[in-house]
């Protein structure tokens, strides 16, 4: 519970800087939610300020009071408040985007030892539960062990300051968090990457409430070139796990597990299966599963192939703009007024093929899109993909969230459309898909500045993220009400800028933005 | 049936107006962002950088000057990694008519080839260019190559168009090409530069001679060595000029006007770095000169450190402009790019958090120096400076890039600075091109998108306007990719008038 965050809090200093987007934000009103480039939502003082790189967003609507929204965010922090480079960030006091509290997650202790938090911290609300949840990488010594570990945080507990203190976490976040386990614990054979989670909102039945894991699990096969993906299901009160399972099948390359959990309490995961063994195709995999009630596992069903891409997106350049891509599928599901259910999926995709555009180029994707594709019959089949944006240049780092009280699917994304020139200034889109369609309206501009992605982090540190990290977070709920709900986008800008040996330089930070609606 | 021959005649009148129009079609010097420097077709077009330029005044005609620009190339089917580029029409713009890979050649029976590191340099008085790279073979070196203008011009010897390696030979080896500092293997030294006594031929020894300076360094040797040539070509053994330091880099050559060579560069040991300077006296080609040993310009403390930035390491590539004054001394000015703040994160190497331009100069031959000034002292990042002074006006013009207009220090504008004649005052920093051009792509090792610009002032005659050509790389000029349109860097070039 250690943390190494600085006690002082400096006034932070917000430089906002002229418009460079030609569109015009549909964001409403003049929150600070709304501000040309959002909000910083880190309490980080400038001096010798470090990266941090958004990962995942939540939130619980009007939880924090009226037309107050209790937010958590989490990124890659590069501080290491414990010991880690991972953090999470609450808005609870004002309805403005700003962080109240922040720090390092927890260490988690069980009979196998004292698992540290290691990164990429991802977190998910649970309104019917009213809390949230985390789920990250764990690391354990003597003997080596990685683990995905959970950690609850229920509303009250959040919102209470003597549990959860204002400000940067300087003695441990524990208070902060109620209930933590590990699971899917391996040895140091068996990397763990890339953590998700999804909660089960139903409150009857089997499986309701059940809290749902998949990670990316590295094998020694072929040089730890080998992946797959595993999924563990843990009780909503205690986090008492079930045994991992294996459900990417025979997929030798299965990264970016993406779980999702229907209202009908089936679980539901997307993947990518990379194929560059046998140099084919990325195939973008669907896979179903039926409760059985944590901590039994769950039963899966065989993969489906969602949709197949000749282009291969694992780590190549997005056009000129020096960042990276993946294709890293995400799936939501909307409950139709008929009781079906429609699944969505969205990932980045090139929409030709490769290119080497120099000799130090290793590979480019020329245009880069984000794709949509649905389901009407839980996965077994799926529609065409269908681009979110027929903008020019470089759309990426796609998000996919529905919010349930309106069934509007949000889809966040950065664009470079509006850098007409040079196409490397990103903004931040969010489309969305109107209840009972499948088609993608007009996109939303949420941040109508735009910065230079391609600085350099003042203060380099271990494994930082380069640029804009690889992903947004996306979080979309409201009371149901025309107005009152909101998208929420954590992102990474460099738009505040820190203070290194007297001179104010680019910092990369987490952002947060909403589209109220 | 008159009326239709009529209409006919007329329409083939527009048809040829069209054409005409069309083939008149100028590529302005001095716009905005000056003119994309080659002829590559737009589509999967690959980066040109670096490139440096010099140029004979008015050699095409009034006003319409003779441009030479080299620099890397990584298209594949050039001669070599290197390219040149040469504007030679009838209309006073910064169209190139011509370019190409320099081309292999043989050395002792072996072929070496080109692998970019380029220099350019006019001899208005004996009517040519010389042109020099790095070579690679079974003996590596520099590859000078000598250019009359009347061969530039002819369009057999260098047909229009994108050229064939045989085009290329026929248009650069008229004078046999030779192999300076040959080494075993690929040149193993850093930055070469070359430089041309313009004195007319009869004006005294060493006029129209041709020098090298290069350091070199293997497993055994480490020094800066200098080489004389003649005007065509024979070329004598190389010194060294250097000091026996421990190291040794960045060396570059002038002639001054009364046909003495200096060379600066840069030497020292682990602990201290020093810019240097040497005079040498000509003894005429291929014999050596006899050199002075070098005196210590700067003991240089902000030395490159890390770029914060890829696109803004200040490169330590100092540069030298020599000016005669009216009583017959010289003023030697010399820049250099030096990292105003550097930050040492706990842990980490030093980082260069804002980079400058620093000036200094010298009246008695380089034996004692100014303290260094900045030449823009706007915040930002000032960096790969070059400077040249015109000889025929003594105006001084110190090129450079800027970040000052982009808040995130990314994106540049070339910028310059200048000193009038018999001043060492340097004037307000003049804005040269207008678009802040964030220079990103992938191409990030084998072209350094800004370490260098080129740079070259000339004019005609006293009281006549002057020009200076700024070479520089950049990315406003875009490729198509699978049918997409995205940035491409392109070595570039923009003309003032002063």
């Amino acid at each position: 519970m250690k943390t190494h965050a600085h006690v002082s809090h400096l006034a932070i200093l917000v430089l906002l800087f002229p418009l460079h987007a030609a569109a015009s934000s549909n964001a409403a009103g003049s929150s600070p939610c709304t501000a040309p480039n959002g909000s910083i939502f880190n309490l980080e003082p400038r001096p010798n300020a470090v990266t941090q790189a958004a990962l995942s967003v939540a939130f619980l609507p009007n939880r924090a009071g009226a037309d107050l929204d209790l937010v958590v965010a989490t990124a890659t922090d590069q501080r290491g408040l414990s010991d880690s480079p991972e953090a999470f960030y609450v808005q609870r006091s004002t309805e403005n985007c700003a962080a109240d509290l922040e720090g390092g997650l927890p260490s988690i202790s069980n009979a196998m030892g004292l698992f540290m938090p290691l990164g990429t911290p991802i977190v998910v609300a649970d309104p019917a539960h009213d809390g949230f949840f985390i789920a990250d990488l764990r690391f354990a010594s003597s003997p080596d062990l990685n683990g995905v570990g959970i950690i609850k945080a229920t509303s009250a507990n959040l919102l209470n300051a003597t549990n959860c203190p204002t400000g940067t976490q300087t003695t441990g976040s524990a208070g902060c968090f109620t209930t933590g386990s590990v699971s899917n614990i391996t040895g140091v054979n068996n990397f763990l990457i890339e953590p998700n989670l999804a909660v089960d909102q139903r409150t009857s039945g089997t499986g309701a409430g059940d809290v749902y894991t998949v990670v990316t699990e590295t094998l020694s096969k072929n040089d730890f070139g080998d992946t797959s993906i595993s999924l563990t299901a843990c009780r909503n009160a205690d986090l008492n796990c079930s045994n991992n399972i294996l459900i990417s099948g025979t997929d030798a390359e299965a990264k970016f597990g993406w779980v999702q959990v229907r209202p009908d309490g089936v679980i539901t995961v997307s993947y990518v299966n990379l194929n560059s063994l046998t140099p084919t195709s990325e195939e973008v995999k669907f896979v179903t599963c039926t409760p059985n009630g944590a901590p039994n596992a769950p039963t899966c069903s065989a993969p489906v192939v969602v949709t197949k891409e000749a282009a291969a997106l694992f780590n190549k350049f997005i056009g000129q703009t020096r960042l990276t891509d993946f294709t890293m599928p995400k799936h939501t599901h909307r409950l139709e007024n008929n009781g079906t259910v429609t699944t969505f999926l969205s990932y980045d995709r090139c929409e030709v093929k490769l290119l080497k555009l120099s000799r130090a180029d290793t590979s480019t994707c020329p245009k880069t899109d984000v794709v949509v594709a649905s389901s009407t019959d839980g996965g077994k089949t799926w529609s065409p993909i269908a681009k979110v944006s027929n903008s020019p240049f470089q759309q990426f780092f796609s998000a996919i969230a529905t919010d349930t009280s309106t069934d509007t699917v949000n889809i966040a994304y950065y664009s470079t459309e509006n850098d007409v020139t040079f196409q490397t200034r990103p903004q931040v889109f969010l489309a969305q898909i109107a209840p009972g369609t499948t088609s993608v309206g007009t996109p939303h501009l949420l941040t109508s500045a735009s910065i230079y992605a391609n600085t350099t982090a003042a203060i380099p540190t271990q494994l930082e993220p380069v640029g804009l990290g690889d992903r947004i977070g996306l979080a979309a709920a409201g009371t149901g009400t025309a107005g009152q709900s909101h998208a929420y986008v954590g992102f990474t800008w460099n738009s505040v800028f820190g203070t290194y040996g007297g001179v104010s330089l680019p910092d990369m930070n987490n952002h947060l933005t909403f589209l109220q609606y | 049936m008159k009326s239709l021959t009529t209409f006919a005649l007329v329409m083939v009148a527009h048809m040829l107006l069209l054409t005409a129009s069309i083939s008149a079609a100028t590529v302005p010097c001095s716009g905005p962002n000056g003119a994309r420097f080659n002829l590559e077709p737009r589509a999967n077009a690959l980066p040109q950088g670096s490139g440096a330029v010099d140029f004979l005044p008015n050699r095409l005609g009034a006003g319409d000057d003779l441009i030479v620009e080299v620099g890397n190339d990584s298209r594949p089917r050039l001669a070599g990694l290197d390219g040149y580029y040469v504007h030679r029409s009838s209309a006073a713009d910064c169209s190139v008519q011509f370019e190409g890979g320099l081309p292999n050649f043989t050395v002792q029976g072996n072929e070496v080839e080109g692998f970019g590191g380029t220099a350019v340099a006019a001899d208005p008085a004996r009517d040519a260019f010389f042109v020099a790279d790095a070579r690679l073979g079974q003996t590596g070196g520099v590859g000078l190559f000598r250019a009359s203008v009347s061969t530039l011009l002819d369009t057999k010897a260098c047909p229009n168009g994108t050229h064939t390696a045989a085009k290329s030979t026929s248009c650069w080896t008229v004078t046999p090409p030779v192999l300076l500092f040959p080494v075993p293997g690929a040149f193993a030294g850093g930055l070469f530069s070359i430089a041309v006594d313009e004195r007319p031929t009869s004006a005294g020894t060493g006029a129209g001679d041709v020098y090298a300076v290069t350091e070199i360094a293997d497993n055994t040797v480490n020094n800066v060595s200098l080489a004389a040539c003649t005007n065509t070509l024979n070329c004598g053994p190389a010194i060294v000029i250097s000091a026996k330091e421990n190291f040794q880099s960045s060396s570059y050559v002038r002639v001054r006007p009364d046909g003495v060579i200096t060379v600066n560069y840069v030497g020292g040991n682990a602990s201290s770095t020093d810019i240097k300077f040497v005079t040498c006296t000509p003894k005429g080609a291929p014999n050596p000169p006899v050199c002075t040993a070098p005196t210590v310009v700067q003991n240089v403390t902000g030395a490159a450190p890390n770029p914060l930035d890829i696109n803004l390491q200040p490169f330590l590539l100092p540069k030298h402009a020599i000016r005669a004054e009216a009583g017959g001394t010289f003023t030697v000015f010399l820049v250099y790019d030096n990292c105003q703040n550097t930050f040492a994160p706990p842990g980490s190497n030093a980082e260069c958090l804002n980079a400058e331009v620093l000036l200094t100069t010298s009246t008695d031959n380089g034996k004692t120096w100014s303290t260094p000034i900045s030449v823009d002292t706007a915040a930002g990042n000032h960096l790969a400076s070059n400077i040249t002074t015109d000889p025929v006006t003594g105006f001084t013009q110190i090129a450079y890039y800027s970040s000052e207009g982009d808040p995130f220090q990314h994106a540049v504008q070339v910028f310059r600075n200048q000193i009038n004649p018999g001043s060492t005052v340097l004037g307000t920093p003049q804005m040269v091109t207008q678009t802040l051009d964030p220079l990103d792509g992938t191409e990030t090792t084998l072209i350094p998108n800004i370490s260098f610009l080129g740079a070259a002032a000339r004019g005609t005659s006293a009281g006549v306007t002057s020009r200076l050509y700024v070479s520089f790389t950049s990315s406003t000029v875009a490729g198509t990719y699978e049918g997409f349109s995205a940035p491409d860097l392109n070595n570039s070039i923009t003309q003032v008038s002063f």
